[in-house]
């Protein structure tokens, strides 16, 4: 069809596409990516400046640009203690997950046991649970878990799991969506090996770590990926589970450096700043991490339809 | 002889299937306890929660009937939670969906640089609500903000806009839509690829233009994948709570409260907790009634 056209001769109309297609795409990265550009150039503002004149093309000079902020918000406003508990939490959450995870995705795709389609059935059932509906009577359950934290056997007396580690990482160890992909993605894979494995005497879960797990790269990392991601920026769990700042994550620290927490009001010509040097800083390890794989991030959306 | 080696073989293999199946019990034991636990037991504590009063650090309950659902129904508070959601939902399910649309629309071309573009507008959607609430709240600051700027240069007064009553939830429902439109154009990228190009071809040589292109074939096609998104997009609605609580704390003047908003303030700043598990029970009704139609529509309308 290309060749009988004339080259030479584009419609105006088409160009007049071409032209609003150009336009179109410009405008969406703009939006997109505004917020991002503006934070970061605001967050590198020095005392004052930020503040009081808003917007000044001189904020675009890097000659102006200074530390401070992100000093300050890393020392003094705590954001470097939010962001080891971050780190621990999400990658203990990460790890336990995705082994949970592919475990039972391992025995739902490719075991035979009675009840399989029962228990796979209320897995499922269980993604249609939010965490906003659970987080209260979850949070009840940790606080009076028997025998924990100091608790008698009827779960009083202490505050059972209630401010501590394993209270924010247990309820996140297994995640149903997760269980779902490794099974769908199991059942893709041909079962010879494994039976070969079996006559072999291989247990199964020297099967699993043996001859499914070193197949499962790409689903592997597509399922680590989105489980640090998400306790990576998990705020309401975080939030009602520790009453103490050095179990904050980075969300949880840094809401409650924006309301209220006095220390840093002193220095309220800053204050703008450094809120934004934190904001920075608790985006850029999802940042770096979106650009290193960030063909893997896309296939697990188109993979998954989840969000 | 030979019997016997077929009994054998038959041993070896139910001795395999008894190791295989206490083998399945045992590994999906640490996914499928926790899920219980930690999932489907809290769901029943909600039940069991809002027919009681609950003071949850002195652990005392006391029966209340159905009185904290009649509270529910009968409190100011309440319905103006419910008029907040429903406003949020009007405003957030047609934007994210129109903006994802036109953004899969304007990427589902093969061009250089195409994976950074969808990268770009991707990017919202993974990063911290809390640290681009605070982004936003600066944005949105209204003297020196640059919507504030941004608005004076076409003549629009700059005002508080996270804290006067009719610009509060507008620009919470801005910064929702902003953060979320990259999913929904993904998964409309994802639908737009399953459209086979013979669609097109064969259209084109009928002598359709770009318009009908997109009336008859593309939205048509489209149309599991825009229901899909219209329910998601409601349960997600349903369930607003960062975004709130870091931008406007539910304010002004409860003005952007939230269902979410209020069971986590009834139960950890008011020490409601019977109350705030009878709001908890109805958004659970609530959502599964829409994954109820969601998964009707789909088992109806697609062959897995």
């Amino acid at each position: 069809m290309a060749q009988t056209r004339n080259p030479r001769l584009i419609p105006r109309q088409e160009l007049l596409f071409q032209a609003l297609l150009v336009l179109g795409i410009a405008l969406g990265l703009l939006i997109a990516a505004l917020p991002f550009l503006w934070m970061a150039v605001s967050s590198l503002g020095t005392a004052g400046m930020v503040i009081r004149i808003g917007f000044t093309w001189d904020m675009f000079n890097p000659l102006n640009w200074s530390l401070e902020p992100y000093l300050i918000a890393w020392k003094m406003a705590g954001i470097s203690r939010y962001i080891q508990t971050t780190t621990i939490y999400a990658v203990a959450v990460t790890v336990l997950a995705t082994t949970t995870s592919s475990l039972a995705g391992y025995v739902f795709g490719r075991l035979r046991f009675p009840a399989r389609d029962f228990l796979f059935g209320l897995v499922l059932a269980t993604m249609m649970i939010p965490g906003s509906v659970t987080f209260l009577p979850l949070f009840i359950l940790m606080l009076r878990l028997p025998l924990l934290g100091g608790n008698d056997i009827m779960g009083f007396g202490g505050h059972g799991l209630y401010n501590s580690y394993a209270g924010l990482i247990l309820p996140n160890v297994v995640s149903a969506g997760s269980i779902f992909l490794f099974r769908q993605f199991f059942r893709t894979l041909p079962g010879d090996l494994e039976d070969a494995a079996r006559i072999d005497g291989c247990s199964e879960p020297m099967i699993w770590w043996r001859v499914i797990m070193p197949l499962s790269g790409p689903v592997v990392t597509v399922v680590a990926l989105f489980q640090f991601q998400g306790s990576w920026n998990a705020f309401v769990w975080p939030l009602v589970m520790s009453s103490s700042e050095r179990l904050y994550t980075i969300s949880v620290g840094m809401y409650s450096l924006a309301y209220g927490s006095g220390s840093l009001t002193s220095m309220a010509e800053l204050f703008q700043s450094v809120l934004l040097a934190a904001s920075v800083m608790a985006v850029l390890p999802i940042l770096i991490l979106f650009i290193a794989f960030q063909r893997k991030f896309v296939q697990g959306i188109a993979l998954t339809g989840l969000k | 002889m030979a019997v016997g080696t077929a009994n054998r073989f038959q041993e070896f293999r139910a001795e395999l299937r008894r190791s295989e199946v206490r083998w399945a019990y045992a590994l999906i034991l640490p996914a499928v306890l926790p899920l219980l636990v930690f999932t489907v037991l809290p769901v029943l504590g909600a039940i069991g929660l809002s027919f009681t009063y609950f003071d949850a650090f002195s652990a005392t309950m006391r029966s209340a009937g159905t009185a904290n659902y009649a509270e529910a129904f009968g409190n100011e508070l309440f319905r103006i939670t419910i008029r907040n959601t429903v406003q949020f939902t009007l405003g957030f399910v047609p934007l994210s969906m129109a903006v994802g649309f036109t953004a899969a629309i304007l990427l589902n071309r093969r061009i250089r640089g195409i994976s950074f573009l969808r990268g770009a507008y991707y990017l919202p959607v993974l990063t911290s609500t809390i640290a681009m609430g605070i982004a936003w709240m600066w944005l949105f600051q209204p003297q020196v903000g640059l919507v504030s700027l941004a608005l004076k240069v076409i003549g629009v007064t700059p005002k508080d806009w996270l804290n006067s009553p009719f610009t509060a939830m507008p620009a919470v429902i801005g910064v929702a839509v902003w953060k979320a439109f990259g999913g929904t154009m993904l998964i409309y990228l994802a639908g737009l690829q399953g459209i086979p190009e013979t669609y097109y071809d064969a259209a084109k040589v009928d002598g359709a233009g770009r318009w009908q292109l997109l009336r008859f074939i593309t939205f048509p096609l489209l149309r599991p994948v825009t229901f899909y998104l219209f329910i998601i997009g409601m349960i997600d609605s349903l369930q607003v709570f960062d975004l709130v609580m870091i931008m406007t704390e539910g304010g002004p003047a409860f003005r952007t409260t939230t269902i979410v908003h209020q069971i986590y303030l009834n139960a950890f700043k008011f020490n409601q907790m019977g109350y705030a598990s009878a709001m908890a029970v109805l958004l659970f009704i609530a959502i599964a009634v829409l994954t109820y139609f969601n998964w009707k529509f789909f088992s109806s309308s697609l062959e897995y």
